[in-house]
């Protein structure tokens, strides 16, 4: 999503944190810009709460907020972790 | 007049393809073994065409516009998706589908209140793919695509589910072709992938699933609600397409052909056939 589209979304409450992380998520890069996510969200209008979670890889908040579990499951492997971990790392904070 | 000759629901995960050794060995080997019995019965089936239904990953449909069902109109689409994004150890492949068929379908539906979005292009993921290589792997068989949204909520409820596969039913039944139409629904049972609750598998849902499918209650399926069903898992909605599959086949008994609560794979797999 360029900056023009996205300054100009509007969109329901869950809306802007599922699309900001779709969009890192399909990115042909995605995997080397989680060592910069605050730049890569920077473009999108996250509120606070939205936007920490992302940075803070707080899954459970980010559920709380609304990301779609999919999406979070993604989010947990583009960040290197091995997928069938995420169960145990999941119990772990909760 | 075309006749529905077989109905065919199962589990369409792809650890059974791409990380089996997750999974114990031997339920690994009943839920192959069970996809062996589901190829079998197509093969003597002889279907001239196949609706296939399953969920998606959000890999076609976003938020932006998702709609509660969908169908693709061509003569062939491609899949897995997640073998054009990445290395995937499922390779990707052309499938032949059946553009009178799907047209018929769409048509009908559009002036008889099934309100189909249509897919003129289509690379499908792991949900309709994984089925497909394991049943037929040779790609002998026709397939049309039949999306259901079980990845966002609001969902199509389990009653529209179960009314949509009985018109599927009548709709073949009234189609002016020489053809036999056999249907397989992907997806389920009980999961919850991405959610706080992964990994927990609730198998007393879907035994009673299981029970009241296999012994034609499909009403019972149909007046299943949002909550009973995301109580068993973010996931387990995908039993849609199961419910789908048995308003196609309303009051018909299905043979169980598996079920393991498969912990290394998350989820509850299934497998069923109805002649």
């Amino acid at each position: 999503m360029d900056e023009t589209t996205v300054s100009s979304v509007t969109g329901s409450p869950r809306y802007m944190l599922n699309r900001a992380t779709m969009d890192l998520c399909r990115h042909p890069e995605g995997r080397k810009l989680v060592a910069d996510k605050a730049a890569f969200f920077a473009n999108y209008p996250l509120d606070d709460a939205a936007r920490q979670a992302l940075l803070e890889q707080d899954y459970a908040q980010l559920l709380e907020l609304g990301l779609l579990p999919n999406l979070v499951y993604r989010l947990y492997a583009l960040h290197g972790m091995k997928p069938e971990s995420f169960a145990k790392v999941i119990a772990g904070r909760s | 007049m075309a006749t529905l000759c077989l109905g065919l629901a199962t589990s369409h995960l792809a650890h059974i393809i791409n990380t089996p050794e997750l999974g114990d060995p031997k339920q690994v080997a009943i839920f192959n073994a069970g996809y062996e019995r589901l190829a079998t019965a197509l093969e003597r089936a002889k279907p001239d065409v196949t609706l296939i239904i399953s969920s998606e990953h959000l890999n076609t449909f976003f938020i932006d516009n998702m709609p509660a069902f969908a169908i693709g109109m061509f003569e062939a689409f491609g899949g897995p998706i997640e073998a054009k994004l990445r290395a995937y150890p499922l390779p990707y492949r052309r499938v032949p589908s059946d553009l009178a068929f799907s047209t018929y379908l769409i048509e009908r539906g559009l002036d008889e209140g099934v309100d189909w979005a249509v897919i003129e292009n289509w690379d499908v993921d792991h949900g309709f793919m994984v089925p497909i290589v394991k049943i037929d792997a040779a790609g002998r068989y026709p397939m049309v695509p039949v999306y259901v949204n079980c990845a966002s909520a609001p969902m199509p409820s389990p009653r529209r589910c179960y009314a949509v596969g009985q018109w599927l039913a009548d709709a073949i039944a009234r189609w002016d072709a020489d053809k036999r139409v056999a249907i397989i629904a992907t997806g389920g049972l009980s999961h919850s992938v991405g959610s706080m609750q992964m990994g927990w598998i609730d198998q007393e849902f879907d035994q009673r699933f299981l029970d009241d499918f296999c012994a034609g209650r499909g009403e019972a399926l149909a007046r299943l609600t949002d909550d009973q069903i995301n109580a068993a898992g973010s996931s387990t909605g995908e039993v849609r397409s199961w419910i789908m599959l048995a308003g196609a086949f309303a009051g018909r008994s299905a043979e169980k052909v598996m079920y393991e609560a498969i912990q290394g794979f998350d989820t509850g797999c299934a497998q069923c056939i109805i002649r």
